[in-house]
């Protein structure tokens, strides 16, 4: 067994907000240290923790670190590996890169920051084999995927079904069926409907723009996917990237979509993207103070915020026409693949810089959804990693929650007219450790529906993070006193003391074991494998563990 | 105060050598024992510069002292075949590197100012990224002189580059400003995606020459076989900068005979598949 003492635990799952507590583990979980003989407590291993925040374990509920677009951004930018380089050590592999790292330098910086469960946002179920293979090689972490099925030829093909009560039922088959051969844990939405469109047409689809070539509009997939998610009762709802991403006055289609799912449990991903209103000249404004005025009235809704970190990024999306919109835009480096039957993927590096106006809003508008939306378990932290920014950015965005004097000396160093689109710079709201809590690991866990994980309860994986309690909030998230995963101490003043295989999350709901014969034979007709060879087998997953649906 | 440290390869390696130590400011107001100890990465082992080179502190070279960049930084001066050390000179700020003899490649690459002076060949890389300062070499270099690394978008953007001999494939490739110069024949793709700048070849240059440049000028003196076609003819004129130009290069010791400061250039403008904003000059006659 092994203890941590005289640490300030912060357990929101559990109400407990910063008392004196010891934790307890064994055989990697938490247990309880009631009826513990004092002696016996005296003998195990311990932890200091005096001066320190004791939190669960960070959740990322949206990253992408691993997949074919996560690996062309590799080749594609070389020059991040350059100036990144970590050497081997008796412990760790070396590794190199900060946007888009290798494999085990994910895993360690992830670590490093005190998380310890990820999830790679975006796999379309022909490609999962790949991201299977990457996710097996990234140390210190549980991960998982979310299958994208939004531009998906065999759930449109069954969308288009004109009987609602057998297409309900044929979706509600389909989709564990893709779950199942991607061995994904969730359904992933990227611009339903829009990719496809832009395969054909000028891929700017509305809600209601009739996709080709089956005709189906981005409402009936979004809806019929929920539906489906709902039924099924699979631990995480529909995580949706609405249309029109990064498009002025977007936040009408987001909000038009937020009202078309009115009901269903649904997540809205890197919800800054979709937040802005437009001038009359038709530049951009924040529509952020909308959007969290619904969320704050529709608690089966939870979004992510995909802040903005100022500097070099590469973005990588399912997103296709956007990434080729913004390549023409920006005139930058630019790739693009064709998922046959599936969507498509697009990458294009950029820099968001303070003193673009359109960026400076950007930037406002993350924060702003952050501290607008009231329910900290509505709204949680990620920068979309790499999109927005690295995820090694996340303490300077705790900082600018929890330190709003800080927040504000940003003002100067913004475009000027920053102030007049954004309502940043008149919030006061500071967030306090417990709700730091939330946003990055308790509520995150929750809404992934990981009961075992984003809490210190007894029975709870006994991934911990150690932090030193520090004025500037921003060292202190970054430099962990300890971190153990799985019970086993693997950071130690933000080193790497021990390097830790974490585990497969995934889901097995009810559905086709076997396609149905006329959607076999659109495979057949249509895709460039054989079936037989779509299906991820087991020996692609690290110690699985099947989350349970319903 | 300057320094003018004399290095003697006495035994040429056999495997590769990092050698970022190799600049004037990591030598300056060091004793023989501290410039012996500085470090160098031979394979995968650290070694240091005593295991190579007989090291020697030398008064002030008068001939040193009267360049701009020795009396800022000092001069080093390696003597032996350095054929296998990378990375020369490569950061540089200030002061001279002088080279009796020939370098690995990434000479120079980075560097932001001072001379850096190779009478001997020089590999790959030559100035990549250079962004200030002067390279001279009198023997010939390899590809991707002052080009970008893989997944960049610039290359050098500042500074000159001399070479008295032949170069490789890829000159100037991404060049975003300063001057890359070529005495001798280069290779396939000189400029290729230029952003900017002046890439001069004085003999042959193989095909394809400025490919996807964006803006820039690209000069030949010896007309190659053929020009891309999507390059456009313009005009026949004597450029106002080429008399400027060519003394600058006479200065810097390289002579194009049967080239005159008033020669007559071919112009054409391209690349048209990226907007056509760049030029290349063909000199058309030599006096």
């Amino acid at each position: 067994m092994l203890r941590i003492v005289n640490g300030r635990v912060h357990d929101p799952s559990h109400g407990v907000g910063g008392e004196v507590r010891d934790i307890y583990i064994q055989d990697g979980r938490i247990v309880s240290g009631e009826g513990l003989d004092p002696a016996q407590a005296r003998d195990m291993e311990t932890l200091d923790a005096a001066g320190c925040a004791v939190l669960p374990g960070g959740v990322d509920i949206h990253s992408h670190i691993a997949g074919a677009k996560v690996n062309s951004g590799r080749i594609m930018c070389p020059e991040d590996h350059y100036g990144h380089v970590r050497a081997a050590t008796d412990v760790t592999r070396p590794g190199c890169g900060l946007i888009v790292p290798s494999t085990y330098e994910t895993g360690y910086l992830y670590s490093q920051l005190g998380y310890t469960t990820v999830f790679e946002a975006a796999v379309p179920p022909i490609e999962a084999r790949h991201a299977h293979e990457e996710l097996m090689d990234i140390p210190m972490l549980d991960t998982g995927c979310f299958a994208v099925m939004g531009n998906n030829y065999l759930v449109m093909k069954v969308l288009n079904d004109p009987d609602p009560v057998r297409r309900r039922e044929r979706l509600r088959g389909l989709v564990p069926w893709l779950l199942r051969a991607s061995r994904a844990f969730a359904v992933k939405v990227v611009n339903p409907g829009g990719v496809e469109d832009w395969k054909w047409n000028a891929g700017a689809a509305d809600l209601d723009t009739p996709t080709p070539p089956f005709g189906v509009t981005p409402r009936q997939i979004v809806t019929g996917l929920a539906e489906a998610v709902d039924s099924l009762g699979l631990p995480h709802p529909m995580h949706l990237h609405c249309n029109h991403l990064g498009d002025p006055g977007n936040v009408e289609t987001t909000l038009a979509t937020m009202e078309t799912l009115s009901g269903h449990r649904t997540h809205f991903t890197h919800l800054q993207y979709h937040a802005y209103g437009r001038t009359k000249k038709g530049g951009f404004t924040s529509g952020a103070a909308r959007l969290a005025e619904y969320l704050d009235a529709h608690p089966e809704f939870t979004c992510d915020v995909g802040q903005i970190v100022f500097g070099n990024t590469l973005t990588m999306t399912s997103d296709a026409p956007m990434e080729f919109k913004l390549h023409k835009m920006r005139g930058a480096k630019w790739g693009n693949c064709d998922i046959e039957m599936e969507g498509g993927s697009g990458l294009v590096p950029v820099r968001y810089a303070p003193k673009v106006l359109v960026n400076a809003i950007q930037w406002a508008v993350g924060l702003e959804l952050l501290l607008l939306i009231k329910n900290p378990w509505q709204v949680f932290l990620t920068t979309d990693h790499p999109n927005a920014g690295p995820f090694t950015a996340y303490p300077e965005i705790i900082r600018l929650l929890m330190d709003a004097d800080y927040r504000r000396s940003w003002l100067e160093k913004l475009h000027p007219r920053v102030r007049r689109r954004t309502v940043l710079f008149d919030l006061d709201r500071e967030y306090d450790l417990d709700e730091i809590a939330v946003i990055t690991r308790a509520g995150t866990a929750r809404r992934l529906g990981l009961s075992s994980k984003g809490h210190l309860g007894a029975g709870a994986d006994a991934d911990v993070a150690v932090y030193p309690i520090l004025s500037d909030k921003a060292a202190m998230f970054s430099r962990p006193r300890f971190v153990l995963k799985q019970g086993e101490l693997v950071v130690r003043d933000g080193q790497i003391v021990a390097e830790r295989t974490g585990r497969t999350l995934c889901v097995a709901p009810e559905g086709y074991r076997q396609l149905p014969e006329d959607l076999a034979e659109t495979f057949a007709g249509c895709y460039t494998v054989k079936l037989a060879n779509y299906m991820v087998e087991d020996e692609y997953l690290r110690r699985p563990e099947v989350v349970p649906c319903g | 105060m300057h320094t003018h440290v004399k290095l003697t390869l006495r035994t040429p390696p056999d495997l590769p050598v990092d050698a970022q130590s190799l600049i004037p400011e990591s030598f300056v107001g060091k004793d023989q024992a501290d410039i012996g100890a500085l470090p160098l990465l031979l394979g995968n082992r650290s070694v240091t510069v005593a295991d190579f080179f007989d090291v020697a502190i030398l008064p002030a070279d008068p001939g040193d002292g009267r360049t701009e960049e020795a009396r800022e930084g000092g001069t080093l001066h390696l003597c032996g075949d350095l054929s296998r050390f990378k990375h020369i000179g490569e950061q540089m700020a200030c002061g001279r590197v002088v080279v009796d003899g020939s370098v690995g490649s990434h000479a120079g690459a980075f560097m932001t100012g001072g001379a850096l002076d190779v009478n001997g060949e020089a590999g790959d890389y030559l100035g990549a990224h250079m962004s200030g300062g002067r390279i001279t070499v009198r023997g010939s270099a390899g590809h991707f002189v002052g080009a970008a690394y893989r997944g960049y978008v610039f290359g050098m953007t500042g500074g000159s580059i001399c070479i008295h001999g032949d170069a490789g494939h890829m000159v100037g490739a991404r060049l975003r400003r300063g001057l890359v110069a070529v005495g001798g024949s280069c290779g396939d793709l000189a400029a290729y995606g230029m952003r900017a700048g002046t890439v001069l070849i004085g003999g042959k240059s193989r095909v394809r020459a400025g490919a996807n440049m964006v803006r820039g000028t690209v000069i030949l003196l010896t007309p190659p076989e053929a020009i891309m076609p999507t390059f456009r003819y313009n005009c026949v004129y004597c450029p106002g900068f080429w008399p400027i130009l060519h003394a600058s290069l006479a200065g810097l010791g390289l002579d194009f005979p049967g080239v005159s400061p008033q020669a007559v250039f071919e112009s054409y403008s391209g690349d048209i598949n990226e907007g056509g904003r760049g030029e290349i000059l063909l000199c058309r006659n030599a006096n």
